[in-house]
């Protein structure tokens, strides 16, 4: 089963630093060029669901960062979350693979 | 935090309540926070199209996950308990009810799928132009650079390629400024001689807008040097159709006007670079910062520095000026004009019916709400038994509004999803109608902004028209039940039902008047006296090489040959030649003085410049009104002469002055006497007006590449071969491009306005019928109400005629009112279309008295239908209440 594409962007953001809703948020348009917008009520939705399968765990706000008095949650991607996210990056690496043996994308 | 901050957030906080209260407890503060953060960045993105479409994004977020949230978490507060549940129901409800009226259904459904589809349409193609970014990288960074001239009445002019490279070098706004320009070579050693459009441009050209070759490499910055240009890169097209995508051919050589350059690279085939189709790219082969002041011929396009706005660069370039000015005595008066790269692109045409068609289009869907409003308000009375059963059932207020909510989103979704069958065809005969003369840069689909938008019209649609009915149906459950079913004439309804057809009368009124106003001015366009005669004309342009042309002369001979030859062809009526034909977009222009007039005058004597051979006045057709044409006579060794437009008598000439007796001044040496007047003509541009003009005599000046316009006694398509191998004959080596008829020329530069007349024609029509059957919806809703009225006053000896004047009289004065305030809406939206308008005023006399008697004909009409079936009532039946 392949992750939901914004399962799989909020995965990604999370893969080496912990962040909260809003940096997850601007991570992932950062990083899709402005593509993908993760609307708050699915970004919410997608955090609780996340949470629920155990992909993610809510977490102690890393020190220094700044909370905006305590209303900030953080969150931290589960081993079985980084386990979830290789399985759908190799399978990824894969299609790209048969991609460039087919001669598609780029001249290489 | 900003006014405007604060609003935002109570805004957000609104939506949020489509959220359970707990979820909302719990998430509410940070999706707050994440949705300013997305409006912020979408905002410093796009701008105000950016804040909205991350509204529309939020509205449909709210509308999608809100629900869930609530059937997920369960919550037992808003919506009630059961959602899910509740909601199937009121779905399988509403479809039943809405098949119970398949005629109401149909029709509701048809009105609003009209609206949203002429709305997702218009907003495809607006799209295309507005909303979706350049091909190219951070293409809000990039700028479009014009030298102006205040002073001498220039804007937008062509920059002077030192000029550009100083703005560069000196701005700290500006990242880098490339300079380009359009030019043409002809190559030899294909199987025929090809004239190829060619952009010169600076070698940082490609790395500025963020391309490279899809094959080889782009020009190495030592190539900006004198002698750099032994280098070319291919435009796809050009690699495909003459190497047929060959890879072997980089580094292999081209012949260009005699000299020999090698293929470096290869473009990608999805690369453009706006309104220009070149066949390759070339460096300049000298460096620009030293070419000389004065001229000015170049495209400029900058990159500003991250984070710098367009008014910092446009004030910092402006000092640069001053101070380019003070060191070169050629800048004297010569500002710099900045303007973005997207505005420069989609132009003042595009983005000025963008805004009209968008109003248009909401107007139209307005318009179907209202409507839509009508049926369900009229539905509404024949529903208050139902609805009054139910709730004596113990249904609450806020349960049967839901009700017939559900009912109304219902009917928005149908029509919506039918309107966007509809739009895709809809906006393919839009685009279908864009003049070939559009830069290619632009792509029409329906992407997301489009379905977002489609989505977010469609429930706006659903509220704007369900939620008065609703409430109206719902306001007095008791009552209802207690009479009986009967009646439901609450005087708010009627007041509602007059406020509609007011609305929609001024709407109607607003789009005909619009809509009269496009169309005349597209048949205006099309039937204009341009000055000259465009049928039977063939035109093509022809570039002699330097090389082998090396002398005016030599470059005079051949033109004179080939002039004889063509209009020794039988059929051709008469052949000539010019540096530019009219429409052709050139724009040529010099600064005069007319001898014995004051000289301090002269800085405001510009003139648009033709330069004429003997023929080219007959072949063209622009006709004498004093004087004569030019002939063999003025030559180059001859006397300067020159010919001059009515306009040009107008403006720059005394009343009494007797233009054949005046001289014109140019520099220290140019004089030449006016030996004839023509009537104006519309050169520059369809839209343009005639401008005073002067025309030289071709052969007394040195003009390498001209334009050969011939005229024919029949079809010129015929022609072309012929006028090909003519050339040919006393040349094989020179090539024949741009070969247009003078009428294609014409249809192809209305194109842009057909298009947007067109639609607009089909709007106004869309707005007379939604107009003349929310009239009558609305008639025949009030009357039915007052039948019993009606059938007393019959019963006591009132006749048919009175009572269809009655109602008739009531609604009149309704529509009375709409006409007057749609007059004065048109009015002032005549003001705001005034730019795209030609040879018609804004505030015509003849289109709004037009208008007006039309909707008043359309109006009695839909009033009179009613009447009648009113007066028809038997009194009897009405006063007891049955059928």
């Amino acid at each position: 089963m392949t992750l939901k594409p914004h399962w799989f962007h909020i995965l990604l953001a999370l893969a080496d630093k912990d962040l909260h809703g809003t940096a997850i948020m601007e991570e992932v348009l950062e990083r899709t060029d402005g593509q993908l917008r993760l609307w708050p009520g699915k970004l919410y939705g997608a955090l609780h669901e996340l949470t629920d399968a155990d992909l993610i765990v809510e977490v102690d706000p890393p020190d220094g960062a700044p909370t905006e008095r305590g209303k900030r949650r953080f969150y931290s991607i589960t081993a079985a979350g980084h386990a979830r996210l290789r399985e759908d990056v190799d399978r990824l690496a894969g299609l790209v693979r048969v991609a460039h043996a087919k001669g598609a994308g780029g001249l290489a | 935090m900003t006014e405007r901050t604060r609003v935002a957030r109570r805004l957000y906080r609104l939506l949020l309540r489509a959220w359970p209260r707990s979820y909302r407890d719990a998430y509410g503060a940070e999706m707050e926070d994440a949705f300013m953060a997305l409006l912020r960045l979408e905002g410093e993105r796009a701008g105000g199209l950016g804040r909205a479409r991350a509204w529309a994004g939020a509205v449909l977020d709210a509308g999608i996950s809100g629900p869930g949230a609530r059937v997920r978490f369960g919550s037992n507060q808003g919506w009630g308990g059961d959602t899910m549940g509740t909601l199937w129901a009121d779905i399988r409800y509403a479809v039943r009810s809405l098949k119970r009226r398949p005629v109401f259904a149909a029709t509701a459904v048809l009105t609003i799928a009209v609206g949203i589809g002429a709305n997702s349409a218009v907003f495809t193609v607006v799209n295309g132009f507005m909303v979706q970014p350049l091909p190219y990288e951070e293409p809000h960074e990039l700028v479009s650079l014009f030298a102006g001239n205040p002073e001498q009445g220039y804007s937008g002019t062509d920059v002077n390629p030192a000029d550009a490279a100083d703005w560069g070098a000196r701005s700290t706004s500006l990242e880098d400024v490339a300079v380009l320009e359009e030019t043409a070579f002809n190559w030899t050693g294909g199987d025929v001689p090809e004239q190829l459009a060619a952009l010169r441009v600076t070698t940082n050209f490609l790395s500025l807008i963020g391309w490279q070759p899809a094959l080889g490499r782009d020009f190495l910055p030592e190539e900006d040097a004198e002698g750099g240009d032994a280098s070319v890169i291919l435009m796809d097209g050009f690699w495909e159709r003459r190497f047929a995508r060959d890879r072997s051919i980089l580094g292999t050589t081209l012949i260009l006007d005699g000299e020999t350059v090698t293929i470096v690279g290869v473009m990608p085939p999805d690369f453009l670079y706006y309104d220009m189709r070149p066949d390759l790219l070339r460096p300049w082969g000298v460096d620009v910062s030293l070419v000389p002041r004065g001229g000015h011929y170049a495209e400029a396009l900058g990159r500003m520095a991250s984070g710098v706005t367009i008014d910092a660069t446009r004030e910092e370039l402006e000092a640069i000026a001053r101070e380019l000015e003070a060191e070169h005595p050629e800048n004297a008066g010569w500002t710099v004009e900045v303007i973005s790269l997207k505005t420069n692109v989609v132009g003042p045409i595009a983005a000025a019916a963008s805004v009209v068609l968008m109003g248009a289009v909401g107007f139209i869907l307005l318009m179907a709400c209202v409507n839509v409003a009508n049926l369900l308000l009229a539905r509404a009375g024949s529903r208050n038994r139902e609805v009054a059963v139910r709730a004596a059932l113990g249904a609450g207020r806020g349960r049967i509004m839901r009700q017939l909510l559900t009912e109304s989103v219902l009917l928005a979704m149908v029509g919506g999803a039918l309107g966007l069958v509809g739009a895709v065809w809809g906006y393919k005969a839009i685009v279908a109608g864009l003049p070939p003369t559009l830069p290619p840069v632009f792509t029409f689909e329906m992407d997301g902004s489009v379905l977002s938008f489609t989505a977010f019209i469609t429930v706006g649609a659903a509220v704007l028209f369900g939620i008065l009915p609703a409430v109206r149906t719902t306001s007095d459950l008791g009552s209802t039940l207690r009479d009986a079913g009967r009646a439901g004439t609450s005087r708010g309804a009627s007041r509602f039902g007059s406020a509609l057809v007011i609305l929609q009368t001024a709407m109607a009124v607003v789009l005909l008047v619009g809509g009269s106003l496009l169309m005349k001015s597209v048949t205006e366009m099309q039937n204009r006296d341009f000055g000259f005669r465009p049928e039977n004309v063939l035109t093509a342009r022809i570039a002699l090489p330097e090389q082998e042309y090396d002398s005016r002369e030599a470059s005079t001979v051949y033109w004179t040959t080939l002039t004889d030859r063509v209009r020794a062809l039988p059929g051709v009526l008469e052949a000539g030649t010019t540096q530019s034909h009219p429409l052709m977009g050139s724009n040529w222009g010099r600064t005069i003085r007319v001898e014995g007039q004051d000289v301090a005058d002269d800085r405001g004597r510009r003139v648009r410049l033709t330069l004429a051979s003997p023929g080219l006045f007959e072949a063209i057709g622009f006709e004498l009104s004093a004087g004569r044409v030019f002939t063999d006579a003025d030559d180059f060794e001859g006397q300067r002469v020159a010919i001059v437009n009515e306009s040009f008598v107008e403006r720059y000439l005394g009343p009494d002055d007797d233009p054949l007796q005046q001289t014109i001044l140019s520099g220290e040496t140019f004089r030449a006497p006016i030996v004839g007047v023509v009537r104006n003509a519309i050169e520059r541009a369809v839209d343009a007006d005639p401008e005073p003009s002067l025309y030289l005599p071709i052969a007394q000046q040195d003009v390498r590449t001209r334009s050969l316009v011939i005229r024919t006694n029949q079809d010129p398509t015929t022609f072309v071969s012929r006028m090909q191998e003519a050339v040919w004959s006393i040349d094989g080596d020179i090539p024949v491009s741009r070969v247009q008829t003078m009428t294609s020329l014409v249809r192809d530069r209305v194109g842009g306005f057909a298009i947007i007349g067109q639609l607009m024609g089909i709007f106004a029509v869309l707005s007379l019928i939604l107009g003349a059957v929310g009239i009558y919806g609305v008639t025949a809703y009030a009357a039915g109400q007052r039948r019993s009225e009606i059938g007393v006053r019959l019963a006591m000896g009132a006749e048919r005629t009175d009572v269809v004047r009655m109602v008739v009289r009531e609604g009149a004065r309704r529509a009375a009112v709409g006409i007057v305030i749609g007059l004065v809406l048109a009015t002032a939206m005549g003001g705001a279309i005034q730019g795209i308008l030609v040879g018609v005023a804004p505030r015509d006399p003849v289109i709004l008295g037009t208008v007006t008697a039309v909707i008043t004909a359309v109006s009695l009409f839909g009033l009179w239908l009613p009447a009648r079936r009113a007066s028809r009532v038997d009194p009897v039946r009405a006063l007891t209440g049955e059928g």
